[in-house]
């Protein structure tokens, strides 16, 4: 009696198991590989920002970026909107594919109709990892800097405007941004070596 | 020779009638679990048009949407000086709730 018991109880275990192991499997198959996906590389000047713009006043959120907080003076705001399509797949390369966490001088605005659709974009884009502001109306940025355009890459030296960028590949905009600031750094050797007498 | 193809033909008979009876299984459980422990995700209805993502299909003019209460705002599009306009009104509540319509309209 019992090792029928036991035959049944070991039968059904290795239903279970084949059960399971179907069930990976079919999981398996829905699971979409590695992203592909090739993004846009082109970072462009946005001609409409006011370059040379120094806010009146930094939002709560962006404090620590203003040029006195993290040490070089130097930060990078990128502006995205919860009504810009390209905004959704933009936090999603810097939360995870491939995540730009260690984009220490980053802020990011999120320029939204009201209070409660900027919230969640940034819960649903885990968005909360990065200094942020909610920009209702994005009045802010508009205000500060005549932007009314996403996705946009603010670049500040000293609190100061230097750059603005519409961009569709975080990395490409990094890259342009290290490319940018190196010129300008031989540039400023160049004029002082220029200055220096013989 | 012959024994060999037939039996190589036999084999590959039968292999898809595997495949989709352990598929079958595998996606009856995999029903059978989302039903009992999945939890669906809130439905989105928001729209895409053109580079925007708008509450409501688009059912106005640009101009319309920009009057009393709206949020308007631009996106590049495609082409590198393509760009949209994205606009609700009345977008003054939480999320969609109190957007009256969309619109957009995008131009080089």
């Amino acid at each position: 009696m019992v090792l029928v018991v036991f035959g049944v109880a070991l039968l059904v275990l290795a239903a279970a198991m084949v059960v399971l192991f179907a069930m990976m499997g079919e999981l398996a198959s829905r699971v979409p590989g590695p992203s592909t996906t090739r993004r846009d590389a082109t970072v462009r000047a946005l001609d409409e920002a006011q370059l040379g713009s120094v806010p009146s006043s930094w939002p709560p959120g962006l404090e620590a970026g203003n040029g006195n907080g993290n040490g070089n003076g130097s930060t990078v705001l990128l502006v995205l909107s919860t009504i810009c399509a390209t905004c959704a797949d933009i936090a999603t390369q810097l939360t995870e594919n491939p995540g730009h966490a260690d984009w220490g001088e980053l802020g990011v605005v999120v320029s939204t109709s009201n209070q409660g659709r900027g919230n969640d974009f940034v819960a649903r884009h885990g968005l909360g990892a990065f200094r942020h502001f909610v920009d209702t109306g994005g009045d802010w940025v508009s205000d500060q800097f005549g932007v009314r355009v996403s996705p946009t890459a603010l670049v500040f030296t000293a609190g100061r405007l230097e750059s603005a960028y519409v961009f569709y590949d975080v990395a490409a905009l990094r890259a342009k941004i290290k490319k940018e600031r190196e010129d300008r750094q031989m540039q400023r050797e160049d004029s002082q070596m220029q200055k220096e007498p013989t | 020779m012959t024994d060999d193809s037939s039996g190589t033909r036999a084999t590959r008979r039968w292999i898809p009638g595997r495949r989709a009876f352990l598929g079958g299984v595998g996606a009856s459980g995999l029903a059978t679990a989302a039903t009992i422990f999945g939890q669906a995700t809130p439905a989105s209805a928001l729209v895409n048009a053109g580079c925007c993502t708008l509450c409501f299909s688009p059912s106005h003019t640009v101009a319309q949407c920009e009057t009393g209460q709206y949020y308007v705002w631009s996106c590049p599009y495609g082409s590198q000086f393509l760009y949209c306009n994205c606009c609700e009104h009345g977008a003054s509540g939480d999320n969609c709730n109190h957007v009256t319509y969309s619109s957009y309209s995008c131009q080089y």
